[in-house]
C-alpha cells in the first residue's frame, strides 16, 4: 500500500513538474518583492501582449500593457552588461527610498527602448520614463557623488539625412534633480574646441563627403554634427556644415533648416 | 535490407518541410568540420578527425535553421528563384543590386513556410533594407556597442536571442545565429525576413485585422502604434515608400 502511494505521489509530481520541462510555453512570467512593493511582468505569447503590474499591499498602483512591449527587470539595453538588475532595491537617486528600474523593449528590430524609473517609497511615484529609441542606455555615476546619472545616445536623426544605420544619436545624460530627472547640461557639454581640433574635425567631414557613394549624407559629417551639438556647440556645427559642404552638391540651406528643426524637436536636446 | 533504408529515406524526405531543407523536420544541418582532440595519455600529440557533414537532432524537436545550412540553401537553390525584386541600386552604386538573388530566395522561402495571407514581396524586403543599412552588410548601428543593430536588416543582438528562443515567442521555425554570423548578409536577409513575419502577425494582432506588409514594415521600425502626427514615425514611412515606389515602378516598366 505505501508503494503504491509512493509512485501515486511521484506521478503527481511529476506531471506537476512537467510543464517546465516542456518547450511550448505560453507566457512568460516573472514576480519580484521590494519590501511592500509586488511587481508582477508578464508576456503572453500568443497575441504578444507585454504587462507590468505593480502592487503595494493589496492596492494596484501603476498597470502598464500593449502589444509587444517586452518588460524586464533591470537596464537591459547596457552595451557591456548582460543579466542581473544591478539598481532595483537600491536608493539611485539619494533621497532615501528604493527605487524599481524596468525596462521596456517594444519588439522592432532595433527599436524602440524605454526605461522607467519608479520610486518605491512610503509614497509610489513614477520618476522618468527614458525615451533611448534604439539606443543603448548605461546607468553611470559619471560625477562621482554615489548615484548613477543616465547615458544614452539621442535618435533626433534618425533615418532623416541616412539610412538608420548611418544616422548617428547625440548623447544625453540625465541626472536626479532635487525631485526630478533632468537633461544635465554641466555633464554634456565640452570646452570650446582649438583651432587644431576645428581643422581635424574639418579634415573628417571633408574626407567623408570625398569618399561618399551613397545618396545619403555620410556618416562622419553627420557624427561630427551631433557630437558638436550635444556638447554645446551646436553654431560650430553649422558654421563647419557651410564650410565642408561640397561646392557642387545642392541642399545646404535645407539640410541646415532640417538639422536644426530636427534637434529642436527633440525633448532632450532642447533642454541642453 | 535495401527497401528499409529507401523507405527510411522516402519518410525522412517526406517530413521535410520545404525542398530545399537538407534535413527532415526537427533536425538542422551541420556542415563538414574537423574535430580536434587534445594531447592525452594515451595520444601524447592530440588527434584532428574530420566530422562529415551529417544531420543534428534539435532538443526541442521544432524546426531550428543554422548558419551552416542557410548557407547552403542560398549556394543551392536560389539561383532558380525567379520572384527577384527589382534590379535597381536605388542609389546605392556598387551594393543596391548586389544582394537581389538571397532576398528572393528567402522571401520564397518564408512565404512558403508560413504561408501568409498576403505573400510578402522581394521589393518589400529591398525596400526595407535600403531605409535601414543602405545595403552595407556590416552596418553596426552604434559602433561602439556590439549589441546593437547590425547587418543590412540591423538586427539587434536581443532580436536575434528571440529569434532562437524555443520557449519564446515565436512558437516554432527558429534561427539560431551567432552575433558575428549575422555579418553575413545570407543570414541576416533570412533572419530578418523572419523578424518580418512576426512583426507582421504582433501588427495584425495589434489592429485586429490582417496588417500589410508596409504596416508591418512600420512595426519592424518600431513606429506601427505612433500617433498620426509623430513626425519621425511620418519621416520612416516617406522613406520607406520612396524607395518601394521606385522599385515597383521599375517593376512594371
Amino acid at each position: 500500500m505505501k508503494n503504491l502511494n509512493k509512485k501515486y505521489l511521484l506521478i503527481v509530481l511529476f506531471i506537476l513538474i512537467l510543464p517546465f520541462f516542456s518547450y511550448a510555453a505560453d507566457e512568460k512570467f516573472e514576480k519580484k518583492q521590494f519590501g511592500t512593493y509586488e511587481v508582477s511582468l508578464s508576456q503572453n505569447y500568443h497575441n504578444g501582449l507585454g504587462k507590468i503590474v505593480i502592487k503595494k499591499g493589496n492596492d494596484k498602483v501603476f498597470e502598464e500593457s500593449e502589444i509587444e512591449n517586452h518588460y524586464s527587470f533591470g537596464n537591459d539595453f547596457d552595451p557591456v552588461l548582460e543579466g542581473p538588475d544591478l539598481y532595483s532595491g537600491r536608493d539611485i537617486t539619494g533621497n532615501g527610498s528604493p527605487h524599481l528600474i524596468i525596462s521596456n523593449w517594444t519588439g522592432g528590430a532595433h527599436c524602440c527602448h524605454f526605461v522607467h524609473i519608479f520610486e518605491l517609497g512610503k509614497k509610489f511615484k513614477k520618476l522618468i520614463t527614458v525615451q533611448a529609441n534604439s539606443s543603448s542606455v548605461r546607468f553611470v555615476d559619471l560625477d562621482h557623488d554615489g548615484f548613477p546619472e543616465i547615458e544614452f545616445l539621442d535618435g533626433a536623426i534618425d533615418y532623416k539625412f541616412a539610412c538608420f544605420a548611418d544616422s548617428p544619436g547625440g548623447r544625453v545624460v540625465l541626472k536626479f534633480k532635487k525631485d526630478h530627472y533632468a537633461v544635465a547640461p554641466e555633464l554634456m557639454k565640452s570646452s570650446s574646441p582649438t583651432l587644431r581640433k576645428i581643422k581635424n574635425l574639418k579634415k573628417v567631414m571633408s574626407l567623408a563627403f570625398a569618399k561618399n557613394d551613397n545618396p545619403d549624407l555620410p556618416y562622419n559629417f553627420l557624427n561630427t554634427m551631433m557630437e558638436l551639438s550635444y556638447s554645446g556647440h551646436f553654431n560650430l556645427a553649422l558654421k563647419l556644415a557651410d564650410e565642408v559642404w561640397p561646392i557642387d552638391k545642392p541642399g545646404l540651406m535645407k539640410f541646415k533648416d532640417e538639422f536644426s528643426k530636427s534637434l529642436h524637436e527633440s525633448i532632450y536636446w532642447k533642454a541642453l | 535490407m535495401a527497401k528499409k533504408i529507401q523507405s527510411k529515406k522516402a519518410a525522412a524526405v517526406e517530413k521535410n518541410i520545404h525542398p530545399w531543407r537538407l534535413c527532415s523536420y526537427g533536425r538542422h544541418w551541420v556542415r563538414e568540420h574537423s574535430m580536434h582532440t587534445p594531447p592525452s595519455k594515451k595520444n601524447p600529440g592530440g588527434s584532428t578527425t574530420i566530422r562529415h557533414a551529417h544531420c543534428a537532432n534539435n532538443p526541442s524537436g521544432k524546426d531550428q535553421l543554422y548558419h551552416d545550412e542557410i548557407q547552403e540553401i542560398a549556394g543551392k537553390s536560389f539561383i532558380h528563384v525567379n520572384e527577384k525584386p527589382c534590379p535597381l541600386d536605388l542609389g546605392f552604386k556598387g551594393k543596391g543590386a548586389e544582394y537581389d538573388d538571397f532576398i528572393a530566395g528567402w522571401t520564397k522561402y518564408w512565404n512558403d513556410i508560413l504561408t501568409p495571407v498576403e505573400p510578402l514581396r522581394s521589393n518589400v524586403v529591398k525596400a526595407l533594407i535600403a531605409s535601414e543599412s543602405g545595403f552595407n552588410p556590416e552596418m553596426l548601428a552604434n559602433k561602439k556597442n556590439s549589441n546593437s543593430a547590425r547587418g543590412l536588416m540591423q538586427i539587434l543582438n536581443s532580436t536575434r536571442k528571440m529569434l532562437g528562443d524555443e520557449r519564446g515567442e515565436l512558437h516554432d521555425h527558429f534561427l539560431t545565429v551567432s552575433k558575428n554570423e549575422l555579418n553575413d548578409p545570407n543570414t541576416n536577409i533570412c533572419a530578418g525576413i523572419r523578424w518580418l513575419f512576426q512583426k507582421q502577425k504582433l501588427a495584425s494582432s495589434y489592429l485586429g485585422r490582417n496588417a500589410s506588409w508596409e504596416e508591418a514594415v512600420l512595426n519592424y521600425k518600431g513606429k506601427l502604434k505612433s500617433k498620426p502626427n509623430d513626425v519621425e514615425a511620418n519621416k520612416q514611412k516617406k522613406i520607406f515608400k520612396k524607395y518601394l515606389d521606385s522599385l515597383v515602378k521599375c517593376e512594371k516598366s
